[in-house]
């Protein structure tokens, strides 16, 4: 093996002559229709025995070789494997599986891009060190892209929009999506083309959503007491809007003017978007109006409201007028039922007197409270 | 006459001899063929010829790191390689017979005449 003398060329950290390493990329970007073993096959060594010859000519590669294309053609060729173009076109004919032509097209190029990737990093010498962390922590992103595939699940049915949210089911389906990808991850390479093809998507597609997916669903704590922060704005119950509170006293009497204030003094006021509601039964739109003493503020703590009923056709506004009592008769404290001695309800607005506790349970057993805390602000 | 087209058919054959006693690497398998009088024999050619036998089963490979050059792929033939090698001599030993034969009766008509 004769050393070069008087020549002395560039030469990359491995002792690769660039023209060497660029000659040999060429090449191998002429091989780029075969299968990344075949590449690798073909061209492993080939920046050895090419140095060699460089070291031992007068000349330049591209003078001793020529075009790189023709040298991948005798390449090919000599290794019994058709010229370019035979293999790249075949794939395409009709009879070819969905899942084969997009690894031809899209998974094989990319795992040859990562390939070369990974050649020019072996020329570092950090890189080993890093290459075997990267290893050991393989496991890690096994699980990492199960739980992305689970959780975007979860995120895009809308179901409790986390793994965690989503309860034992939700265990069991990130569990069951672990186990598939480290099984997957452990069998390759995988024997059918559409499995290897449904890997490669997945890796992918979890590595590209991985870090919103972290966002989101860390951040989604903070979007969730949000939202309910939003629904403390007002009154409900059961998760409905709560638009009118009719009080009765101990003896079952229907109160007017009761004005209502939480445990911190403030007024339990019926919220700005629910001041108005639609009458199922008799489709007309009812208007809530407070009570306004001269001087102050409209008082929307101060129940029950008054409404005002528009015109089902023109939605002209009515005149202002009690609002129908949803009950017909509250029990009293002793228990007996007393009729109610206030406006005569309405027919449609009168359930039977059991079917709802809305204004019975819990707002009149609160309103003795809330008086008291009235009274002593 | 163009010996390339000779050397295809042929080219199996000189790869197994030149590695039938040493290992060697793509350049080096070269080489020996160079200077046993195939002058023509592309690189490529050689190289080509050294992964296919390797994908065929007739030789081994191993990767050689090196100190101050990239690394080096080595080749070795194995039994399977061999025998292909004894076959091959054989056909080729026949078919050049045949040959000289055909050559060497033409030769001698010509200066019977």
């Amino acid at each position: 093996m004769s050393t070069p003398t008087t020549r002395s060329f560039a030469s990359a950290e491995g002792g690769t002559p660039y023209e060497v390493n660029g000659f040999v990329a060429a090449v191998r970007s002429h091989l780029d229709d075969l299968s990344v073993d075949e590449v690798t096959e073909l061209t492993g060594g080939l920046e050895a025995d090419l140095t060699d010859a460089l070291a031992e000519a007068d000349s330049s590669l591209s003078q001793l070789y020529g075009d790189p294309a023709e040298y991948a053609g005798e390449l090919r060729a000599a290794a019994g494997l058709p010229p370019r173009g035979a293999v790249a076109e075949a794939p395409r004919e009709p009879g070819l599986g969905l899942a084969a032509r997009l690894e031809q097209d899209f998974i094989v190029p990319m795992q040859e891009a990562m390939q070369n990737v990974v050649e020019r990093l072996d020329l570092q010498p950090w890189w080993p060190g890093v290459r075997d962390f990267l290893v050991a922590i393989r496991p890690a992103w096994w699980v990492l892209r199960a739980w992305v595939v689970v959780e975007g699940f979860f995120m895009v049915a809308g179901v409790g929009d986390s793994v965690v949210r989503g309860g034992f089911g939700g265990l069991v389906l990130l569990l069951a999506a672990i186990v598939v990808s480290v099984q997957m991850a452990r069998q390759a390479p995988l024997p059918a083309t559409w499995m290897r093809v449904l890997v490669a998507a997945w890796s992918l597609g979890a590595a590209l959503l991985l870090l919103p997916l972290l966002f989101a669903s860390t951040g989604s704590q903070n979007i969730i007491s949000d939202d309910s922060g939003l629904e403390l704005d007002s009154l409900s119950i059961d998760g409905e809007a709560i638009h009118n509170v009719f009080p009765y006293d101990s003896a079952g009497r229907p109160l007017t003017g009761v004005q209502l204030f939480d445990q911190n003094g403030r007024p339990l006021e019926i919220g700005e978007g629910d001041r108005g509601y639609w009458d199922d039964d008799t489709g007309i739109s009812m208007e809530l109006v407070p009570g306004s003493p001269v001087g102050s503020a409209p008082r929307w703590n101060a129940f029950p409201l008054q409404v005002r009923r528009n015109d089902a056709v023109t939605d002209e506004p009515g005149p202002v007028e009690p609002a129908p009592l949803p009950l017909t008769g509250v029990p009293s404290q002793s228990g007996e039922p007393t009729s109610t001695s206030g406006p005569t309800p309405s027919a449609s607005s009168a359930p039977s007197p059991s079917a709802t506790a809305t204004p019975s349970a819990s707002p009149s057993a609160s309103t003795g409270k809330h008086k008291d805390d009235a009274k002593s602000k | 006459m163009d010996t390339t087209q000779l050397l295809k058919g042929v080219l199996d054959l000189a790869v197994l001899a030149a590695v039938s006693e040493e290992d060697g690497y793509g350049y080096e398998v070269l080489r020996r063929l160079r200077a046993a009088g195939l002058v023509d024999v592309g690189d490529a050619s050689v190289y080509g010829t050294l992964r296919r036998l390797y994908a065929a089963g007739a030789l081994t490979s191993y990767v050689v790191p090196s100190d101050e050059g990239p690394h080096r792929k080595y080749y070795g033939i194995n039994a399977h390689g061999r025998a292909t090698l004894e076959t091959q001599s054989k056909t080729w030993a026949d078919f050049a017979d045949t040959m000289n034969g055909l050559l060497a009766d033409r030769i001698a008509a010509k200066e019977t005449r």
